[in-house]
């Protein structure tokens, strides 16, 4: 077993068999002790190895690099595709062991699969199409295909002598890495530890000429029968020049072309295409598939091509396009003379060669490809090395420039070199991290306030005015949160917090819901137990009560009905009635009586008559019994007299408390005005005086604090 | 005059009032698990609008790493607004308040198993300090999955060593998520010493170290590694611990064709080094030329500077000075200008 983050390196393993028909023979010759011999027939069984051919299946590739429609700088890594099965680039026999092309031979290691970058231009990328036009004409081909369609790269005798790595470089260029199975970085998904592994032999580029991002596909494609094609060895140089960065004039003109969405003359002819254009469904079909492209008004049949350029099918009104209705296409005289290249991303890559540039043409089965692109020189390391690090507070006006390709440096010629125009004012940054923002308050006005997002450049505590003014336990509101800062202006960071967790709850309703159902579940259960037990807690008996229920038959028959709680609701409430003052509460009264006074307890109606200038008889009537018609009627008629003039002594003891009471605040009056405790004549007659009131309160109170 | 309220009364009054105690559910706590998962991932910040998150694209430029602390008060904050959501009457909210110490533990506990890598013990404890880092570069949009791991000591061992996250010198993270194409944000369940950022390993990657020359002329090497040991060697066949040290390999290409290697002559030239002990058998198999391409991923290591940052009570202590001095500066630029 390989140690977790290690791996061993393989430089191929073969299959026990490669992919064909094989028959077995069986031959078992028995002999005796006996001259008699036993014959017995040869067993002959036929059996197939089968391994993909035309198409990869999903799960055999484990990882690409680069991802598939990535877009960075890949200048200085092979593209690379690992795939899952060990053999699977020795599963078949590209061709036959012993062979010599251009001086090179092939042996058992020699795999059948390569990876070839190629760029815009450089081939052409048909999917879908029956196996048989998936390879070379005249290929020798044999056994069965594992898929009826395929797909297929096109390319010229140029892009192959180029690019396409030799035949002793593809044994070079697959390997296998046996990893640990359990190491789940390394072994990406794979099953045994053991992963195949095909390297192109191209590193992507950016077009530092044109100072363009540029687009690759990576095909994996088979080399079965055609190890042949393969480019012979040339004589190498030790450095590149990116000047070549386009294989010939023809693929540069291609790929410009592809980006510019100029028109792309074609040189060799093609049966047209008959397409009708009063078919709809046909019509609507190749749309779907891109063979049909609509452009400025004009709808161009992409596949039909001929000697003249793409076919022009008519003009049409683009609302009848959108809507599918191709019965108005007007063809008029001049249009099949026109020619057009829509322009579109990776539109370099199915651009029909074949019949564009006059070269042989060699086509592969592509067993896989993903797109991506070069945008910008160097590789992860530079841009890591030029990160601008720093706190999150630190600000860096226009922002940190990013390490671009030695094209794009410095301003060009006849550019005024300057200083992006400042459209706003620095930001506010505070040392803790908050920042200024405008801030339109509840009153309409304009202000800024403070605000700080869940990140600061200083470690905090988690409740910042613990020591000072705790902050409430729970906040309800966002308000709860607001706070002032020194110098005037709210921070109201920890209020948006609130208000976006509340807004963020508001929008899942599986959330607010599963809150409401906690609450009324859990939190209504809990109080109910509470107040319950409450109830409860000296009535342990209640049950007790249950037992010597009179008919046992009745109480299993409610039970039974599940009137159970019906039975000990009542009995509760009866409990609780019987003993309401100590379970519940007693009831309040109505109406609270005042105190009793001791003097008006004899005599009441008497003082009463005295006290409201009526007759003595009268009150005493109306006290016995107040709806006596004739005391009411007697009541009507009555004059008030003017109350006499009588006193009562409530009290002696209160008449010397108000007096003595009289006494002491005459004394305090007289002593603070006079300034001293001794009140003579002497002392009226020395009173300092004094020029202010504020004067005289300071000497006189201020003393006796 | 007689006492209206008795005892049994105001005890009833309290218990309908606020609940201290919920019993407890299957798992342990008082609050339902989708609650609590809901809210550890707010305390995360998952869905949380990056506008809240970094108020001003100043504070992220482009091409640029800011690390920080995580403001528990904040997150707080955030979850007592979720908290707050339908409450309908005081009763409630006075449950709530008894109720939120037991909750705020409960999330405390949950937010660390937000993300929880298999093969990996599981994570528990008080929440403690929470630090982080948001990138923002092309590197996070080329390399997807790139390996982010904090330390809380500096490792020990060579350079390619590679801890498992339950290393007791990893520092755990909490969640390393990019937000957009180009942002990545990661929060780390502690103070880290060192961080290393790595290349996305995606297996192993192959390829050369580029040279420009002048006027778009590039060459290449590959630094020399023994395919005995897999270790650099010099020309003398001296092992070495840094790539540069070791014996450049020049790579051949083939001609007129950028960026095509030339293998064959290549694999000649790891050969003819004879520090690579590659030469023995005469012949160079594909295993031992990806042994010399192979790159490992590069590996950025930020680092803290000796000293600890001391613990600041400051909610608020805003230091206008600066502030200050670039206002001056911008309007007298501005004043220049005109």
């Amino acid at each position: 077993m390989v140690a977790r983050g290690k791996f061993f390196l393989y430089d191929s393993i073969d299959p026990a068999l490669t992919a064909g028909s094989y028959t077995l023979f069986g031959d078992l010759s028995l002999k005796s002790n006996s001259t008699t011999s036993y014959p017995v027939d040869t067993l002959e069984t036929h059996f197939n190895v089968t391994a993909p051919r035309l198409k990869l299946p999903p799960d055999q590739a484990l990882m690409t690099f680069p991802p598939a429609n990535s877009e960075g700088a890949f200048e200085n890594r092979l593209p690379q595709i690992v795939l899952k099965r060990r053999t699977l680039p020795w599963d078949r026999a590209a061709g036959t062991v012993g062979d010599e092309h251009h001086d090179q031979t092939v042996t058992e290691t020699t795999p059948w699969l390569a990876l070839v970058v190629i760029a815009e231009g450089e081939g052409q990328l048909v999917h879908d199409q029956p196996w048989e036009e998936c390879f070379t004409a005249e290929t020798p081909i044999t056994g069965p295909m594992d898929q009826p369609t395929g797909s297929y790269l096109s390319v010229p005798q140029s892009t192959v002598d180029t690019i396409f790595p030799t035949l002793d470089d593809i044994s070079l260029l697959t390997h296998v890495r046996e990893v640990n199975p359990d190491d789940t970085e390394n072994a990406m998904g794979d099953d045994d530890g053991f992963l195949a592994v095909v390297i192109a032999n191209r590193t992507p580029l950016f077009d530092t000429q044109n100072c363009k991002p540029k687009a690759y596909t990576a095909c994996l494609i088979s080399l079965e029968g055609q190890l042949g094609v393969l480019p012979p060895p040339t004589p190498p140089v030790p450095t590149y020049d990116i000047s070549t960065l386009y294989i010939n004039e023809t693929v540069e003109m291609l790929a410009t072309a592809t980006q510019s969405g100029a028109a792309v003359p074609l040189t060799a002819t093609a049966s047209p295409r008959v397409l009708d254009t009063n078919d709809n469904g046909a019509l609507g079909d190749a749309v779907r598939r891109g063979e049909v492209v609509f452009h400025e008004g004009t709808l161009i049949d992409r596949a039909g091509v001929d000697g003249n350029g793409l076919h022009v099918l008519g003009r049409l009104d683009e609302e009848d396009f959108l809507s599918g209705n191709f019965s108005r296409v007007r063809r008029d005289a001049t249009s099949d003379s026109q020619v057009f290249q829509v322009a579109g991303s990776f539109a370099g890559f199915s651009l029909p060669l074949e019949v564009i540039i006059p070269e042989t043409f060699y086509r592969f089965p592509v067993l896989t490809s993903w797109r991506f692109t070069c945008t910008g020189a160097g590789g992860f390391q530079q841009l890591m090395n030029g990160l601008d690090v720093g706190l999150l507070g630190t600000a860096s006006p226009g922002g940190f420039e990013r390490p671009l390709p030695p094209c794009t440096g410095g301003p060009r010629e006849g550019e005024a070199p300057g200083e992006p125009p400042v459209t706003a004012l620095p930001l506010e940054i505070a040392e803790t991290g908050h920042v200024g923002l405008p801030h339109l308050t509840r009153t309409g006005e304009n202000a800024n306030a403070w605000y700080r997002g869940p990140f600061s450049t200083h470690e905090l505590l988690r409740n910042p005015l613990a020591d000072e003014e705790p902050f409430p336990i729970l906040a309800h509101v966002s308000d709860h949160l607001r706070m002032m800062t020194p110098d005037g202006r709210e921070d109201v960071s920890l209020a948006v917090a609130f208000e976006t967790g509340r807004l963020m709850a508001m929008s899942q309703p599986s959330f607010v819901a599963a809150l409401q159902r906690w609450r009324a579940e859990t939190f209504g259960a809990a109080r109910a137990k509470a107040t319950a037990g409450l109830n409860l807690a000296d009535k342990l008996d209640l049950l007790g009560r249950l037992d010597e229920f009179a008919d046992i038959d009745v109480l299993l028959e409610r039970v039974r009905l599940g009137g159970i709680g019906d039975i000990l609701t009542g009995g509760l409430f009866d409990e609780l009635d019987k003993a309401r003052e100590a379970a519940v509460s007693q009831p309040v009264p109505l109406v609270r009586p005042g105190d009793p006074i001791a003097v008006l307890a004899d005599g009441f109606t008497e003082k009463l008559a005295t006290g409201l200038g009526l007759d003595h008889d009268l009150t005493k009537s109306l006290a016995g019994d107040a709806f006596d018609l004739g005391a009411v009627n007697q009541l009507k008629q009555t004059t008030p007299r003017v109350v006499e003039d009588v006193a009562y002594d409530v009290d002696g003891r209160v008449n010397e408390l108000l007096d003595a009471r009289l006494v002491e605040g005459v004394r305090i009056i007289a002593e603070t005005a006079v300034g001293g405790v001794d009140i003579t004549r002497d002392t009226i007659r020395d009173m300092e005086s004094f020029e202010t009131f504020d004067a005289f309160i300071n000497d006189r109170l201020g003393r006796r604090r | 005059m007689v006492a209206h309220t008795s005892e049994p009364m105001e005890a009833m009054y309290m218990a309908v009032m606020t609940v201290d105690v919920l019993p407890p559910n299957a798992e342990g706590t008082i609050a339902p698990q989708e609650i609590l998962t809901f809210l550890a991932r707010l305390r995360l910040l998952q869905g949380v609008p990056f506008n809240n998150i970094v108020p001003d694209t100043e504070l992220l430029p482009n091409e640029s790493i800011r690390f920080f602390y995580l403001d528990r008060a904040w997150t707080d904050a955030i979850v007592q607004g979720a908290l707050s959501v339908a409450t309908g009457n005081t009763i409630e909210r006075a449950q709530l308040e008894r109720l939120y110490p037991q909750i705020e533990k409960e999330i405390d506990e949950a937010e660390r198993q937000v993300r929880a890598p298999g093969g990996e013990p599981a994570l528990t404890g008080e929440a403690g300090l929470v630090t982080g880092f948001l990138m923002r570069s092309a590197a996070v949009a080329g390399w997807p999955g790139m390996h982010v791991r904090a330390y809380s000591q500096p490792p020990a061992g060579s350079a390619t060593e590679v801890f498992p996250e339950s290393h007791p010198s990893r520092i755990k993270l909490l969640r390393l998520e990019r937000l957009s194409p180009a942002v990545l944000l990661c929060l780390f369940d502690g103070l880290p010493k060192v961080l290393h950022i790595e290349e996305p390993r995606q297996g192993l990657q192959f390829g050369y170290n580029l040279h420009a020359g002048r006027r778009g002329s590039y060459s290449a090497t590959v630094p020399a590694r023994n395919v005995r040991s897999a270790e650099y060697v010099n020309a003398a066949g001296v092992e070495q611990d840094d790539p540069n040290d070791a014996a450049q390999i020049p790579v051949r290409f083939r001609r007129k064709a950028p960026g095509v290697l030339d293998l064959t002559n290549t694999a000649r030239n790891f050969a003819d080094e004879a520090a690579t002990s590659m030469n023995l058998d005469g012949k160079v198999d594909g295993a031992e030329f990806a042994m010399q391409m192979i790159r490992f991923p590069y590996r950025q290591i930020f680092a803290q500077d000796a000293g600890t940052t001391a613990t600041q009570n400051d909610a608020f202590k805003p230091s206008l000075g600066d502030v200050t001095a670039r206002y001056t500066a911008e309007l007298k630029a501005r004043i220049e200008r005109s």
